[in-house]
């Protein structure tokens, strides 16, 4: 028996194929007519001429980019896709690029002026356009010790995870391979499924609480190293997650529960680093322990792809089955004190997101083994991502982590997925670059900016242990709040100082608890206005 | 009259005139040479074109984005997998004009965006008459995932789980979603004619 909406749907589908289409008899005859008459009015469009010249326009653009998509990626192909602009558009690009040339040749000549210890006043805007405004100042020191396309070797304590192979963790576009297999293992005693079922990515699974089993549990092991990410959602009952992985000889206990703001939607997401072998041992319960109904776990699994500087890697990406995001993982190593740049290029089928996190322990997660992402749309909150945002800051619709303060020695992963399910592939490069990297030697002087834009720049000096490092801030003009000038090594602070609205001026010393690289972060310690700019300069005293 | 200029959809050749198996074969053959890909563009201008102006109201952006959308296809023929033609060009064009609304809502100015909105179309709804502009002013107040999704069915043509697959949804919540959207524009436009009486009256 076929519903109203069914036989509406048919209806509509007959009118688009013939205007005069009889409606169903058993559909009602007012909503038959209207149907009708709404669609006429949504089919009769004006395009004097217009025919020809988008078929001129779109055949002329796409002779330029011939159809080779099995041709590796080349970001350098496509302007030729983007639209032609239209001449107001033009005309303002033209307008704001020589705007913009106007207010960088003023900005040059007041920065010059300002430098006598005057207030920088009316250059916010200048500044705020993320041009290198000082760049003569700073070119002028011989700066960088270190090349900024470099990430330094970080201490080996650090690291809770091995090092990532570097080729054999690649991922496979799915045409050409199977996706990975991880094997689910609910003990004999809660059995939804089959004993080792294989589960491919995607695959849901699905279980009852009962009063009788308020609890179910099952294991996930793996059979090589990646991020295993399980979705539990249930409509009946608040969800909570309880694991344990098994690391021989170590097991690492901790409970996920529900964020305010996905409690709603009953839903949990995990990720969790799995090694080759390791087993993680989830617990399906509820909130209150009271909780009974159906519930679902999908899992999904992806190999890391080591990414490095200034080496980008190119990736398709498919959006999987069951309207589940395909998920692609790449991590790196960096130390503190760098300042990075993450883009993501696509061709644009897809609308891509990217996620930066790190494996930091904290509180709720003591050994950073595991990580609960609140919600994969823009705008989640998570004490464990370090950024989380798909603000299209990049080309286009492209994401994009600009500026990106690494603030400790660490484990970085960044998560790129598709907010657009469809079936279309959708081809992206990521790159990992660093964007500024002020290097201090004795003797060396750095005059830059803080502003509400960049409102933390990093520094670093190369210590050893035991023999102190001497620098001195000055604030030579702009916005006076206060500064906080932060020295960090192995993850540890050496020195912290704050500078208050009257401090121009301060001399500091740390010692380094080790041989390494040491990273001061100068940064407004509250926050300030929208067109807050500070001119500074660090320079470290050379010893006598 | 300036309505001489006006197009309609049904127009285009009946699928049996023109069949998937053609539309493929054509597909195949673009591969090789861009020119073969008339017939495709022939068939689906008009809808494609008439989906992008009633996403974005404005007959320019309108047609650079059809231009964009058909270079697209015209550049991802491997991408086709099969299936219905309409189905991956509109999943082409869904894509493109979520693109677009994402990369201009950040650089048009309120003031600018709405004095586009305001005199957008102005040639069309001159030529519309009085019936079609109440229609389109209803259809152009829907929240944006609603118009999408009835523009894809009324314009695109595409069956409903075509639909589904392109924003993510079952066909049967599609469906559903159809079917209340039209009912409410139904009881919408019943008011305003019953207002219009009364205001003849």
């Amino acid at each position: 028996m076929t519903t109203q909406s069914e036989r509406l749907d048919q209806f509509l589908d007959a009118l688009s194929r013939d205007p005069n289409a009889v409606a169903p008899a058993d559909l009602d005859s007012d909503l038959a007519q209207f149907a009708r008459t709404l669609i006429k009015s949504q089919t009769t469009i004006s395009a004097p001429n217009v025919k020809m010249r988008v078929w001129q326009k779109a055949l002329a653009a796409a002779s330029q980019q011939p159809n080779e998509q099995k041709e590796p990626y080349s970001m350098n192909a496509l302007p030729a896709l983007q639209p032609p602009m239209r001449k107001a558009a033009r005309m303002f690009s033209y307008l704001t690029a020589l705007a913009a040339t106007v207010i960088l040749v003023f900005i040059w000549g007041t920065s010059f002026n300002s430098l006598n210890g005057q207030h920088l006043s009316g250059v916010s805007l200048a500044i705020s356009t993320e041009t290198p405004s000082l760049v003569p100042f700073s070119t002028s020191t011989p700066s960088l010790v270190i090349p900024i396309t470099t990430v330094m070797p970080a201490p080996g304590s650090m690291w809770v995870f091995p090092t990532l192979r570097p080729t054999s963790l690649l991922y496979v576009f799915p045409e050409q391979s199977q996706p990975p297999i991880i094997t689910i293992m609910p003990p004999p005693t809660f059995i939804p499924t089959p004993l080792s079922t294989p589960i491919l990515i995607g695959h849901q699974i699905t279980g009852k609480l009962t009063s009788e089993s308020p609890q179910l549990r099952y294991r996930i092991k793996a059979d090589e190293a990646g991020l295993l990410k399980v979705t539990a959602y249930s409509e009946a009952f608040k969800v909570r997650l309880t694991y344990s992985i098994e690391s021989s000889p170590q097991v690492y206990p901790g409970t996920l529960s529900n964020e305010t703001d996905v409690a709603a939607r009953k839903e949990i997401i995990m990720l969790a680093h799995v090694l080759a072998d390791e087993e993680i041992t989830l617990t399906v319960g509820s909130e209150l322990g009271n909780g009974t109904g159906d519930f679902s776990l999908v899992t999904s699994f992806g190999k890391v792809t080591p990414l490095e500087m200034g080496k980008p890697v190119d990736r398709w990406i498919v959006p999987g089955a069951d309207n589940t995001p395909e998920l692609q993982y790449f991590a790196f190593d960096a130390q503190a004190g760098f300042l990075i740049d993450v883009r993501v290029e696509s061709d644009e089928n897809q609308d891509l997101t990217l996620f930066m996190q790190s494996n930091f322990p904290s509180p709720q997660n003591p050994y950073g083994a595991i990580r609960f992402i609140a919600d994969m749309t823009p705008g989640c909150t998570d004490i464990y991502i370090l950024q989380c945002y798909d603000d299209d800051s990049g080309p286009g619709s492209d994401p994009e982590l600009r500026h990106v303060l690494i603030r400790q020695d660490g484990h970085y992963e960044l998560i790129v997925s598709s907010i657009v399910v469809a079936n279309l592939a959708s081809h992206y490069k990521i790159s990992l670059s660093s964007s500024i990297t002020n290097a201090l030697t004795p003797g060396s002087r750095v005059f830059t900016t803080l502003s509400w834009k960049d409102p933390a720049v990093p520094f670093l000096f190369q210590g050893y242990a035991g023999k102190s490092i001497q620098f001195k801030f000055e604030r030579l003009a702009g916005d006076q709040s206060f500064i906080r000038l932060t020295a960090v090594q192995n993850n540890q602070t050496l020195s912290s100082y704050t500078l208050t609205a009257s401090d121009s001026t301060t001399t500091q010393t740390v010692t380094p608890t080790m041989d390494g690289a040491v990273a001061l972060f100068v940064e407004y310690a509250q926050p300030v206005n929208q067109d807050a700019v500070t001119v500074f300069s660090l320079g470290q005293i050379a010893s006598p | 009259m300036i309505i001489d200029t006006a197009i309609t959809l049904h127009e285009q050749p009946t699928p049996s005139a023109f069949n998937a198996a053609a539309e493929a074969a054509c597909l195949r053959a673009a591969r090789d040479d861009l020119e073969q890909f008339a017939p495709i563009y022939e068939r689906y201008f008009t809808r494609v074109y008439a989906y992008c102006l009633r996403r974005v109201d404005d007959p320019q952006e309108a047609e650079d984005l059809t231009s964009l959308i058909f270079t697209r296809a015209m550049t991802s023929l491997d991408q086709y997998r099969g299936g219905l033609v309409a189905a991956w060009l509109f999943r082409i064009a869904h894509n493109t004009v979520i693109n677009h609304h994402k990369a201009t809502r950040r650089t048009l100015p309120l003031d600018t965006a709405e004095l586009m909105a305001g005199n957008a179309n102005l040639l069309e709804r001159i030529i519309l008459s009085e019936e079609q502009q109440t229609l389109q002013a209803m259809v152009d107040q829907l929240p944006r995932d609603q118009r999408n999704l009835l523009l894809l069915k009324v314009i695109g043509g595409l069956p409903s789980h075509e639909i589904g697959k392109i924003v993510g949804k079952s066909a049967g919540s599609v469906r559903v979603a159809l079917h209340r959207i039209l009912h409410q524009l139904q009881i919408i436009y019943r008011q305003h004619e019953e207002n219009s009486d009364d205001n003849t009256i």
